[in-house]
């Protein structure tokens, strides 16, 4: 018995002796990176960061670091020389690139990221319409803390589902699938206010082009299961008395659901069928809801105007030569054997033609029902 | 430690070398004197009485004086040459026996007995009067309970056992009695119901017993350290109950209960790790209210052992999990205090400890004051003197709350003790410390045994019948087996069918 207690007492002092410490990183010892946004100048990169401030007497809670160097790492390494605190970046919550660089990919900045213990997978990636850097260092009247509110504005966008979820770890699995490119959110200063002005589809990690918010909707309607927010359309409706109205609705789509299959191999051919459910929301013009001749009506518009839209939105996709839709996932799972390589399937998508149908019908036009 | 492995006579363990008998000392009255008071070194409180041909011995204050001067000295004052059963049908007091064994008697008398000897006459008369100096019957201080009864043991064994006696009329009730404690003598009763708690066991318990060699026993408390399976380890393995319905329904489920002359704890074991976390109350309430605290009971364990940890070994080295909200609160609390998260914890913590045993040792008169001393003078200032964090403050005070809602008052302190170690790794590796601290404990409480059953059932050997009744109380419909820990003689308490 005693033996045994000595033994363990001496294993367990060795253990403490010889392991030493963990590096220590005391919360208040640090600099937290919380957003950091991606330049190119010439060949180098300039990375400007956010980094907290914890002090309660600083006069701002966040202090903008600007540094250029080759990697953005090394961009870290000379912020490093400006800051009183050690940069960490284990608090990153967005990171942001310029839409000139990422029109030249962007897949060393985020593969470093990825690289990173510390830098959650759940991290935001964006797209700036513009500098970050000026849109980091700007400073706003009521935006006490830029880094915060691009981490909750994102956050909610993506909850609310009017934008495509772009996170570190989805913007990696689009990227390394070879049927579906990544789509990351376009963030635009405005003024005061930052805007998410829609979404850039990219084409492996370079971006190839833009989409506005209404065409991302139909983009997430395709790409998603789940329900995709809600959406304002504009059309021209002729009622049960033949009288002709320009009818602005706005849909809160309540459930969707998506169907893509492969009908033809060589020349990829796809049935593409959507269902909507949704409620109508809000609705400008002089129709009576009440008749149900006309809540017909209503719906057989809709689901024409939204037929014209996903067209076209998929029209421009394909000219850009980026498959956000996911149209290469769908020929991957039913054509076995296919061995597809991302340029084989790009080379292949520009052909492809699809069959769109669009089931759409309203539940609920509203409380007088 | 003290246990032998043979075992020897346990009747009494008396360390009289010469074996006393009667022919030597019993012949006169005379020679009996001389023997008791060479034997009690001419204690002054042996009184040694002479009625007639009879020669009462009796320590002054152990016995009754009213009941002796009523129903004994009384009733031998008028005849000249008393015989022995003559003497038995005058007094009138039930507790009477004859034996011949002088060193029983002598016992016996140090217990509050009358010894009389019938000059001449082989035997003594031991009558059994002792001095009722027993506290009565109180509320058990330590495990109040709101729905149940409010009796909780006291000093007296007699007392303790009738107490149980009154809730477990059955024949069954098997009593065995030891002495244990070379100079204290200490009686220990040793309570079972015989064809429900396993035969194994009950052997297992006497053996433990009978090869104890301790020359004093004064509590429970020590017997328990005594007859554990691993006496080193910081958990208990049998629990210490002052509430005599949390020992029937023990024995009701095949266990075994060890009581202690002069102590007011009852043994109750086998006990697995889960059941020192629940109290006879869950029973006596619904059963979403019973599992839910149960429920509560464990998540405060939880809490308690390993939340300070978790914040020192988040502040010190994993500051990514700290979720963006509370980062700033978090960091602006933190910046004021001038040591490292861990030294700050500790401090915390040593205040808290103080405080709580401080309470325990105030007298009652001036505990009001701890409050004002802990509430105000440490949470306030301390957080307003750049001490410590406020969040901190809050963290500690909830495990201290946390730890005090075990039902055991062994538990509760052990897991107060334990979070010490956890703190301590967490301050020096992290969470790869705290992981490693709860795999150290798991590994010593998966091995641990509590009277040779595993401590951790039923989680480990998995024993999903047993769960219904650990983690959870389901209603009395589902709770109809008796739990496989002590291997009961008969599984199955009731037919579920007949129960609502």
């Amino acid at each position: 018995m005693r033996k045994q207690i000595k033994n363990s007492i001496f294993i367990l002092a060795t253990t403490i002796i010889l392991s030493g410490c963990a590096e220590q990183k005391v919360l208040e010892d640090i600099g937290l990176i919380t957003t950091v946004g991606y330049d190119p100048v010439g060949k180098k990169i300039m990375s400007t960061m956010v980094v907290m401030q914890i002090n309660p007497e600083a006069p701002q809670k966040i202090d903008v670091i600007s540094s250029d160097a080759l990697t953005s790492k090394g961009g870290r390494i000379e912020g490093n020389l400006k800051a009183s605190k050690a940069l960490q970046s284990g608090q990153l919550r967005v990171a942001l690139y310029n839409e000139k660089l990422a029109k030249r990919g962007i897949r060393p900045y985020v593969d470093t990221l990825a690289r990173d213990p510390s830098i959650s997978d759940l991290t935001y990636l964006g797209i700036v319409e513009g500098s970050t850097k000026e849109l980091l260092k700007h400073q706003y009247k009521n935006i006490p803390d830029i880094g915060q509110q691009l981490y909750n504005q994102i956050e909610q966008l993506t909850e609310k589902e009017q934008i495509s979820n772009a996170t570190l770890q989805s913007v990696q699995q689009s990227y390394f699938s070879e049927g579906i490119d990544p789509i990351l959110p376009l963030i635009i200063r405005d003024g005061e206010t930052i805007r998410v002005s829609g979404n850039a589809i990219m084409r492996n990690d370079k971006m190839v082009g833009k989409l506005t918010v209404e065409e991302s909707f139909f983009v997430k309607l395709i790409r998603d299961e789940y329900n995709a927010g809600s959406i304002e359309l504009t059309f021209d409706l002729k009622d049960d008395k033949g009288k002709k109205h320009t009818v602005t609705a706005v849909i809160d789509t309540i459930k969707n659901s998506s169907g893509l299959d492969l009908i033809e191999k060589n020349v990829p051919s796809f049935d593409l069928e959507l269902k909507i459910k949704g409620r109508l929301l809000e609705v400008q013009g002089a129709i009576d809801l009440m008749n149900p001749k006309n809540v017909n009506l209503l719906e057989r518009e809709i689901r024409k105007k939204m037929k014209e839209e996903i067209v076209d939105t998929i029209e421009y996709c394909k000219k850009r030569n980026s498959d956000v839709f996911g149209f290469g996932e769908a020929y991957r799972s039913s054509v076995r054997h296919a061995n597809l390589t991302k340029s084989q399937w790009h080379q292949k998508y520009k052909h492809i033609q699809y069959d769109l149908k669009v089931d759409f019908s309203l539940l609920r036009t509203g409380i007088t029902e | 430690m003290f246990r032998k492995g043979n075992s020897k006579n346990h009747h009494i363990n008396n360390n009289d070398n010469q074996e006393t008998n009667l022919d030597s000392v019993l012949d006169s009255s005379s020679q009996l004197v001389d023997y008791l008071l060479q034997k009690c070194h001419q204690t002054s409180d042996l009184k040694i009485l002479t009625i007639s041909n009879l020669t009462l011995f009796f320590i002054d204050n152990q016995v009754n004086q009213s009941e002796f001067n009523l129903n004994i000295i009384r009733r031998l004052n008028n005849q000249t040459n008393y015989k022995i059963d003559d003497v038995i049908n005058v007094i009138s007091v039930g507790d009477i026996e004859k034996s011949s064994d002088i060193s029983y008697a002598l016992l016996s008398v140090l217990k509050g007995s009358v010894c009389i000897y019938t000059n001449g006459i082989q035997e003594l008369i031991l009558i059994k009067i002792p001095s009722n100096n027993n506290r009565s019957l109180s509320k058990p201080e330590n495990e109040s309970q709101v729905i149940g009864s409010q009796v909780g043991f006291n000093e007296s064994l007699s007392t303790n056992v009738s107490l149980i006696r009154r809730s477990l009329a059955t024949p069954d009730l098997k009593n065995e009695f030891y002495i244990i404690g070379r100079r204290t003598n200490t009686g220990v009763s040793v309570l079972y119901i015989e064809g429900l708690a396993s035969n194994d066991l009950v052997q297992r318990m006497r053996e433990r017993l009978s090869s104890i060699d301790i020359d004093g026993l004064l509590d429970s408390a020590e017997l328990n350290q005594l007859i554990n399976d691993n006496s080193l380890s910081i958990f208990p393995q049998m629990l210490l109950t002052e509430r005599p319905d949390r020992v029937c329904h023990g024995l009701l489920n095949g266990k075994i209960t060890v009581l202690v002359d002069g102590s007011p704890m009852a043994i109750l074991c086998p006990l697995s790790f889960i059941e020192f976390f629940e109290s006879k109350e869950d029973y006596n309430v619904r059963w979403p209210i019973a599992s839910f605290v149960r429920l509560l009971r464990i998540t405060a364990v939880f809490l308690s052992v390993f939340f300070t940890a978790l914040y020192v070994a988040a502040l010190t080295f994993h500051y990514e999990v700290i979720p963006q909200a509370l980062l700033v609160p978090l960091g602006e609390s933190r910046s004021r205090v001038p040591f490292p998260p861990l030294f700050e914890a500790i401090l915390l913590e040593f205040i808290i400890e103080l405080l709580r045993e401080a309470g325990a040792r105030l007298p009652t008169k001036v505990g009001q004051t701890m409050g004002i001393v802990g509430g105000i003078v440490i949470g306030t200032a301390a957080v307003q003197a750049g001490f410590t964090s406020n969040i901190l403050i809050i963290i500690v005070a909830l495990g201290a709350l946390a730890s005090f809602t075990t039902p055991s008052y062994t538990m509760g302190s052990l897991i107060r003790v334990i979070r010490f170690p956890i703190l301590i790794l967490a301050g020096f590796w992290g969470f790869y410390g705290i992981m490693f601290g709860f795999c150290f404990i798991m590994i010593h409480l998966l091995r641990l045994t509590t009277l040779g059953s595993p401590y951790m059932a039923p989680f480990y050997p998995p024993r999903f019948k047993d769960w219904v009744d650990s983690i959870v109380r389901l209603p009395f419909r589902f709770i109809y087996k008796r739990q496989a820990l002590p291997r009961p003689a008969d599984k199955q308490k009731y037919n579920p069918d007949e129960v609502n």
